[in-house]
C-alpha cells in the first residue's frame, strides 16, 4: 500500500528525513514511531504530496508519486494537529470539505459524526471544541469517503484515557473491516496495543522496522531474587557465558539467549543460594525503542 | 466515540472516490465565505459606507450656502440619476478596494494561518484546481461586491430623491445607458481585481494573510505619493509613473459615468494602454500564484 524508497528530505543544511525505506502492506496497522522532530510528519507530508522529496520516492497502491492525483483520493489523512475552519461547526466543516470528496452524501456525514461521537457537538463552532473533540472531527474527516488507507498523525493526542481507548477500538474495528492504517505517534504504549508492525525513526533515519511482537520479545529478561547476589552473578556468568548479568539490589537481571529458568534455579539452589523469586519479563516497546536508540533519543512517551 | 455503534465504519459513500471538479471546489469556497462573518461585515460595510457617504454628502450640499446663480438642483446632481453613477462607482472603487483586498487575502491567507491548507492539498485535489477555484471565487466576490455597491447607491439615490423632493429622472434610461452601465460594472470589477489579486498573490507568496492585506492596501497608498513625486520630476519620472498601478486604474475608472462627467482623464495613460498593462500585471500575478502554489512544499514540522 505504501512503498517508501530511500526517501530523503533536506532543508538547506538540515536533513529532516534521511534515506528512509519501508513498506506498509495491505490490511495491516503500521506504526511510525519516533520522538518529536524525528521526521515523522515530514515523511507523512511526502506521502501526501505536501512536501517534495529531495531524493527517493514514496508510492501508494503500487503507483508512483507522479500518480498522486489518482491515488490520494483513496487515502484519508490527518497530518499534525487537526485543522478546520474555526467559524464553522463540526458538521459545516465536514459539509464544506465533502466537496473535496465526490459522492459523499449528507447522510454519510451524519453517520461519521455519530461514529466519532460528535453528535451532541456537531452544530457547535469548531473554535469551541476541546482538543479531543478536534481529534474526533479529524478522524471523522478521514473516514468521510470510506478510504482504503488511513494515515493518522498522532490520532490520540489530546484525548483522555477513555477517548484513547475508543480510538484504539475504532482503529481495530477499521482494520477488521479491511482498512490499512498508518499511524504516526510518539506514544509507544498506544502503538504497541494496536499495531502489527512498526518502523522507528530517529533524527530522520530509520533505525528499525519489524513486527511489534519481534521487537518487544527480542530480549526477554529473567529476574532472579537471591540472598547472595554477588555469588549468584559469578555462578551465572560461569554457566551462561553469553548472557548479560547485572545486579540490582538482591535481584539478578539476566538478558540473553539460552536462559532456562528451571535449570538456573536448580544450579543456584545446588550451591546453596536461596532463590526467592524468579520470573521472565517481556520487553515493552518503549524498552525496545530505548535499546535500539541506545537511550540516545529524546524518548517518546 | 461510538466504535460499537451499528453504523458500519466503512459504510459505502455512494460513488465516492476520484477528484473533485472545479465547480465543486468553487462551491466549497463559496460555502466557506457564506458562513464566514468577515464576508457579511465587508458587504455590510460597502453598503453602509455608500449609503452613509452619499447621504452625508447630500445633507452637506443641501445645507451649505451657495453663490448667487448656483441652484440646489445643479449641486445635488451627483446624488441623483444619472449623475450618481459617476459618484457611486467612484466610492465603490475607493472604499471597495480596501474591503476586497481584505477578503481576497483572507480567502487564501487564512488557509495557511489555520493550517487547513494541509487538509485541502492533502486530500488529493490537484493543486492547480484548488488555486483555480480560489481565483474564481475572488472574481465572484469582486463582482458581488460591485453589484452590491450598485444596488446600495441606486437605492440611496432613490431615497434621496424621494426624501429631498427631487424628480426621479428616467429620460437617460435607454439601450445606450444600459450598455454604459454594463461597461461601468465591468470596468469597476476589472480595476478592483488588480489590488485584490495583488493581495491574493502576496498572501500566497508570504503564506500570510496580514502580509497580503498590508501590501494590497499599502501599495495603493504608497503609489499615490510616489506618483505625485514622479510627476513633479517630469520626463522619465512621468514615464515610470505611467507604469504603476494607480494611474492606470484611475485611467479606466474615470471613464465611468452616464451623460455629463465632471472628471477628465487628462494626464493619465490612455484607457486601452492602461487596460493592456493591468492585464499583463494580473497575468503575471496569476502565473506567480500557480508556479508557487504548485511547486512549494506545504511545510510541516516533526
Amino acid at each position: 500500500m505504501i512503498q517508501a524508497d530511500r526517501l530523503t528530505k533536506r532543508y538547506g543544511a538540515v536533513t529532516a528525513v534521511d534515506d528512509v525505506s519501508f513498506e506498509v502492506r495491505r490490511g495491516e496497522i503500521f506504526g511510525f514511531l519516533g520522538p518529536n522532530g524525528s521526521g515523522k510528519s515530514t515523511t507523512i507530508g511526502m506521502l501526501l504530496g505536501l512536501v517534495a522529496p529531495t531524493a527517493g520516492s514514496i508510492g501508494l497502491f503500487g503507483r508512483g508519486p507522479d500518480e498522486r492525483d489518482a491515488t490520494l483520493p483513496r487515502v484519508g489523512a490527518i497530518i499534525e494537529s487537526p485543522a478546520f475552519y474555526p467559524y464553522l461547526s463540526g458538521r459545516q466543516n465536514l459539509l464544506a470539505l465533502a466537496h473535496l470528496r465526490p459522492g459523499v452524501s449528507a447522510q454519510r456525514i451524519d453517520e461519521v459524526i455519530e461514529l466519532v461521537g460528535l453528535s451532541g457537538a456537531a452544530d457547535r463552532k469548531y473554535s469551541t471544541y476541546s482538543l479531543g473533540m478536534k481529534q474526533r472531527l479529524g478522524i471523522g474527516w478521514t473516514l468521510l469517503h470510506d478510504p482504503e488507507l488511513l494515515v493518522l498523525d498522532e490520532p490520540t493526542n489530546g484525548l483522555d484515557p477513555a477517548g484513547m481507548m475508543e480510538v484504539r477500538h475504532l482503529i481495530l474495528q477499521l482494520a477488521a473491516e479491511g482498512k490499512t492504517i498508518f499511524i504516526s505517534s510518539h506514544l509507544l504504549n498506544e502503538i504497541e496495543q494496536v499495531c502489527d508492525r512498526v518502523a522507528i525513526v530517529q533524527r530522520g533515519r530509520l533505525i528499525a522496522e519489524g513486527w511489534v511482537d519481534e521487537l518487544v520479545n527480542r530480549e526477554p529478561r529473567l529476574l532472579v531474587g537471591v540472598d547472595a547476589p554477588e555469588r549468584a552473578r559469578d555462578l551465572v556468568r560461569t554457566i551462561l557465558p553469553a548472557a548479560q548479568v547485572n545486579v540490582d539490589g538482591e535481584t539478578l537481571v539476566i538478558t540473553g539467549a539460552g536462559v532456562r529458568p528451571a535449570e538456573l534455579n536448580a544450579a543456584l539452589v545446588g550451591v546453596g543460594i536461596a532463590v526467592d523469586e524468579l520470573h521472565t519479563v517481556q520487553s515493552s516497546l518503549e524498552e525496545a525503542f530505548l535499546e535500539l536508540t541506545n537511550g540516545d533519543a529524546e524518548a517518546p512517551a | 466515540m461510538t466504535a460499537t455503534t451499528d453504523v458500519p465504519v466503512a459504510a459505502r459513500a455512494a460513488g465516492a472516490g476520484g477528484q473533485p471538479g472545479l465547480g465543486a471546489l468553487v462551491r466549497m469556497e463559496l460555502m466557506k465565505l457564506r458562513y464566514r462573518p468577515m464576508t457579511w461585515v465587508v458587504f455590510g460595510l460597502i453598503t453602509a459606507l455608500l449609503s452613509g457617504l452619499m447621504s452625508l454628502g447630500y445633507v452637506i450640499t443641501r445645507t451649505m450656502e451657495r453663490p448667487p446663480g448656483m441652484s440646489l438642483d445643479e449641486d445635488v446632481k451627483s446624488f441623483l440619476f444619472p449623475g450618481v453613477f459617476q459618484e457611486g462607482f467612484s466610492i465603490i472603487g475607493g472604499v471597495g478596494f480596501i474591503l476586497l483586498v481584505v477578503i481576497a487575502a483572507a480567502i487564501i491567507g487564512s488557509e495557511y494561518s489555520w493550517g487547513t491548507i494541509r487538509v485541502l492539498v492533502g486530500s488529493g485535489a490537484p493543486r492547480s484546481r484548488l488555486l483555480g477555484a480560489t481565483l474564481v471565487t475572488v472574481l465572484i466576490v469582486t463582482t458581488a461586491l460591485t453589484l452590491a455597491g450598485v444596488v446600495a447607491f441606486s437605492l440611496t439615490s432613490l431615497g434621496i430623491a424621494v426624501v429631498g423632493g427631487h424628480p426621479i429622472d428616467t429620460s437617460w434610461l435607454d439601450g445606450g445607458a444600459v450598455v454604459d452601465l454594463i461597461l461601468m460594472v465591468g470596468r469597476t470589477i476589472f480595476t478592483l481585481l488588480v489590488p485584490a489579486l495583488l493581495a491574493f498573490t502576496v498572501a500566497i507568496l508570504s503564506r500570510s494573510l496580514a502580509a497580503g492585506i498590508a501590501v494590497g492596501i499599502g501599495v495603493t497608498i504608497f503609489e499615490s505619493i510616489v506618483v505625485s513625486l514622479l510627476n513633479m520630476i517630469g520626463g522619465i519620472g512621468e514615464t515610470i509613473a505611467d507604469l504603476l498601478l494607480t494611474p492606470n486604474i484611475q485611467a479606466i475608472s474615470e471613464l465611468n459615468g452616464i451623460g455629463e462627467r465632471t472628471w477628465t482623464t487628462d494626464g493619465l495613460p490612455g484607457p486601452w494602454r492602461a487596460a493592456a498593462l493591468l492585464t499583463i500585471y494580473m497575468a503575471a500575478m496569476v502565473a506567480a500564484c500557480f508556479v508557487t502554489f504548485r511547486r512549494r512544499d506545504i511545510a510541516s514540522g516533526g
